[in-house]
């Protein structure tokens, strides 16, 4: 029955379900191979993490929709928030579900038709929009569920409107995708991507604040698309209208929405239908395969500010600025800490000019929190996108010279604290600056923090010392880290800092014995990075 | 000097080498063989302190390797067989981390990488990025690695991959030389007329023992084989190369 509908649209059934699950076991293996291991275990573990967080997120439209009895709104706002999600995942962390270099010279020769390539890699997208539409709005389908008393076909809808939605992102994402291939080099590309990957990451974290800052807007009041026809720029809102089907409240207008919907779906099916084929494939693999010629434009010096690097010292920062020069990964991973900074002053800001903790006795963290919450993820972050990499394999040269594990490791630490929060430091310090209207107070503040930033680096490389760039990326890692730091890291930062403001501020003799405090502490933890390394590297192998 | 004492390592449940015994003298070229699999580049990497051995020991440059690697990584040179490099890196980047990487004074290794770049051909494009160059312009550049600082021992895991036959004459010539000059050299390849020309001796590696360890000579005499391919495949449990390529046709013809 199911071959004979197969055969009647011209896809091969048994090169189907091959295909269809080969894709599907190689795109998990990977995760896991790339984890080092020769099972799923790490792989796994990272995918089902990143899967938790994505559920987590999605309980932040509970009460949203619980409280809101305007259903058009609320699901507008989720559906909004679940298109941009998939489209973003797909076009970072799952780019090659849609259409791969590697595909034509594995699959190019064989006797497979376009239609039957189509609907594999069709069915691949369909699975992963499924999955993260299903995961990233879950909490609120089923809110919607016991909206009004129980309501399961409000719920069925909602849920079938958010998979139509994702699902039209997905094809725009693939047309998208397939345009820029077209028309832009592979490294620019890979520019675009990491500037969308800085975006999705910038999404994420800025929604927890904007999203119940729209609810509460005015802009909002009135909120219908029979009523403000504007609305139908925003495709959200067309799938929304869904909703009030269950709620027998759709009106004829709102009825053509549907279908418009509907139909613009289908084009979209129709256009990616070419674009999804193995013709494209076999260009796509030729663009991957063209290389990019790059020539160093400095050599990096054997001193810094008059002093004689070591060996080791030149060698991490010869490291560190290449492949954050060239590794667009780790460039952007990096970079994406300026949107966040900006967008968390702004928000720290919209309830008056930053405290100067030199002035204020009575120190509330309130909103300016999230801009220092930044000075300590930044390290933690630096940490991570420093030992993970897409050439961990070119490490094997670290084990098989003489190097001193130790120094290695502390000039990692260094030089992620030279190159990256210094200058951090500098643009807070001037931050500082332009609202204490007192320089030497921005400089002290700016001191403070550094000392603090750097402590966090030393507790950071204690826990975890590793080489530079030395392990694999795994796929959704870096999220799922992201997630546990945003969870920890302002727990201890609202226990400590309005301590430190409180006490250590207000006099100088106390601000003083402060910091040579915090210095006593570096030095002590530097010993303990040693010989935690010294123990730690005994055991320590080659991941290749 | 190479000496493997009861060497063995277990990955989970898998031994990939067990219990090996060798010696590789100064002035030895030693052919490394084995057929895919087999536990030669998990050897390799325990001789060089990428790998900790579950047992045993292994002694280079009269270091135990376990106990002193620094020392040990000293004294040898490697290529890997993946021919993994920091491709954000140009050529002269790379080779000066290397030389950093083994302490090298710094005008003297600037003159070595000059040097080995215009011997390799890679002059003109020593400023260029690691990711441009062809697999022979990489493993030209993975060969320098290993002999700037001038390493006792060396440990070549199919150094030939990729290289043009100029080149691959070049270092083969040189690997001769080398050796006469004292220096210790394990060679893992796949292409066994190059490791019958330039060997001294040959090991042979299967299931992760070694199964036959002598000259050439010797081993051709031991199997009562003519070549050295057909010794290997009676040592290595490969079938009779007649017997398989008729169950190769059987197996295409059958409907």
């Amino acid at each position: 029955m199911v071959k004979r509908l197969f055969q009647r649209f011209g896809i091969d059934y048994s090169q189907w379900a091959a295909l269809t699950k080969v894709l599907l076991k190689k795109d998990f293996r990977e995760s896991s191979m790339s984890a080092g291991l020769s099972h799923g275990g790490a792989g796994g573990r990272v995918f089902f993490s990143l899967l938790f967080f994505y559920l987590l997120t999605g309980l932040i439209f509970v009460p949203i929709v619980l409280q809101n009895p305007d259903v058009f709104l609320t699901a507008t706002l989720l559906i909004s928030y679940t298109m941009f999600m998939i489209g973003g995942l797909i076009l970072v962390e799952y780019n090659s579900v849609v259409i791969s270099p590697d595909d034509y010279p594995i699959l190019g020769y064989r006797p497979i038709s376009s239609r039957t390539f189509f609907f594999v890699k069709l069915c691949n997208i369909l699975f992963y929009v499924l999955l993260f539409s299903t995961v990233l709005s879950l909490p609120a389908i089923i809110a919607y569920f016991f909206l009004f008393g129980f309501n399961p076909a409000l719920g069925v809808t909602a849920f079938i409107s958010v998979f139509l939605a994702n699902f039209t992102v997905a094809l725009v994402t693939i047309l998208f995708y397939t345009f820029v291939l077209k028309n832009v080099s592979l490294r620019r590309l890979q520019n675009i991507l990491s500037l969308l990957q800085v975006g999705l990451a910038f999404a994420i974290y800025s929604s927890f604040f904007i999203i119940p800052k729209l609810v509460e807007s005015a802009l909002f009041q009135r909120f219908d698309i029979s009523k403000s026809p504007f609305l139908l720029f925003l495709p959200s809102a067309w799938f929304s209208t869904y909703l009030k089907i269950p709620l027998g409240k759709a009106n004829f207008f709102d009825w053509l929405v549907v279908l418009g919907s509907i139909s613009i779906m289908a084009i979209l099916a129709y256009f990616a239908f070419a674009k999804l084929s193995l013709g494209y494939s076999e260009r796509l693999a030729e663009i991957a395969g063209r290389t990019v010629q790059r020539v160093s434009k400095k050599k990096l010096k054997w001193s810094l500010l008059g002093l004689k690097l070591t060996h080791e010292e030149h060698v991490v920062s010869v490291l560190i600025r290449n492949q954050f020069l060239y590794d667009n990964k780790f460039k952007m991973a990096v970079l994406s800490i300026l949107p966040l900074t900006l967008f968390y002053l702004f928000y720290g800001t919209q309830t008056g000019p930053l405290p100067n903790p030199f002035e204020t006795q009575d120190f509330e963290m309130g909103r300016t929190g999230l801009l220092y919450l930044l000075v300590f993820l930044f390290p933690m972050m630096l940490r991570t996108f420093v030992t993970q990499s897409d050439a961990y394999q070119a490490s094997w040269i670290f084990y098989t010279a003489p190097t001193d594990f130790q120094r290695l490791i502390i000039s990692e630490k260094n030089f992620l604290m030279i190159y990256f929060v210094l200058p951090f430091l500098l643009i807070l310090g001037l931050i500082f600056y332009h609202y204490f209207e007192n320089l030497l107070h921005a400089l002290l503040h700016v001191l403070v923090l550094g000392l603090l930033a750097h402590l966090f680096l030393q507790f950071a490389f204690l826990f975890s010392p590793d080489l530079p760039f030395s392990r694999p990326n795994v796929r959704g890692r870096r999220s799922r880290n992201m997630a546990l730091l945003l969870i920890a890291v302002p727990f201890i930062l609202y226990l400590i800092l309005p301590l430190i403001f409180r006490v250590v501020y207000p006099s100088p003799a106390s601000f003083l014995t402060f910091i040579i405090t915090i210095l006593t502490t570096s030095l002590i933890l530097e010993s303990l990075i040693k010989v935690r390394v010294s123990y730690y590297m005994k055991s320590f192998e080659f991941t290749g | 000097m190479i000496k493997f004492e009861n060497l063995s390592k277990k990955f989970g449940d898998k031994l990939a080498v067990d219990n090996i015994n060798l010696e590789v003298r100064p002035g030895e070229i030693l052919g490394f063989l084995g057929p895919n699999g087999a536990g030669k580049t998990t050897t390799v990497k325990l001789s060089t302190g990428m790998l900790i051995p579950t047992s045993g020991k292994a002694m280079v440059a009269g270091f135990d390797i376990s106990k002193e690697p620094i020392e040990v990584k000293k004294r040898i040179g490697y290529v890997p067989e993946t021919g993994a490099l920091f491709e954000s890196l140009s050529a002269w980047e790379y080779l000066e981390l290397m030389t950093e990487l083994h302490h090298m004074d710094r005008s003297l290794a600037q003159r070595k990488i000059d040097e080995f770049l215009t011997i390799f051909g890679l002059a003109n494009e020593k400023d260029h990025h690691l990711s441009s160059f062809s697999k022979g312009m990489k493993q030209k550049v993975l060969l320098a690695a290993a002999f700037l600082h001038n390493p006792e021992v060396l440990f070549l895991d199919e150094p030939l991959n990729g290289l043009d036959a100029n080149t691959a004459l070049i270092i083969k010539e040189l690997l001769k030389k080398m050796a006469a000059q004292g220096k210790t050299i394990m060679f893992c390849s796949h292409i066994l007329e190059v490791v019958e020309r330039i060997c001294t001796r040959i090991a042979i590696i299967d299931s992760g023992r070694i199964v036959a360890d002598g000259s050439p000579a010797e081993i051709l005499r031991e199997t009562s084989k003519p070549t050295l391919e057909e010794a290997f495949t009676k040592l290595t449990g490969g079938h009779d190369i007649a017997a398989s390529t008729d169950e190769i046709l059987q197996a295409l013809e059958r409907v």
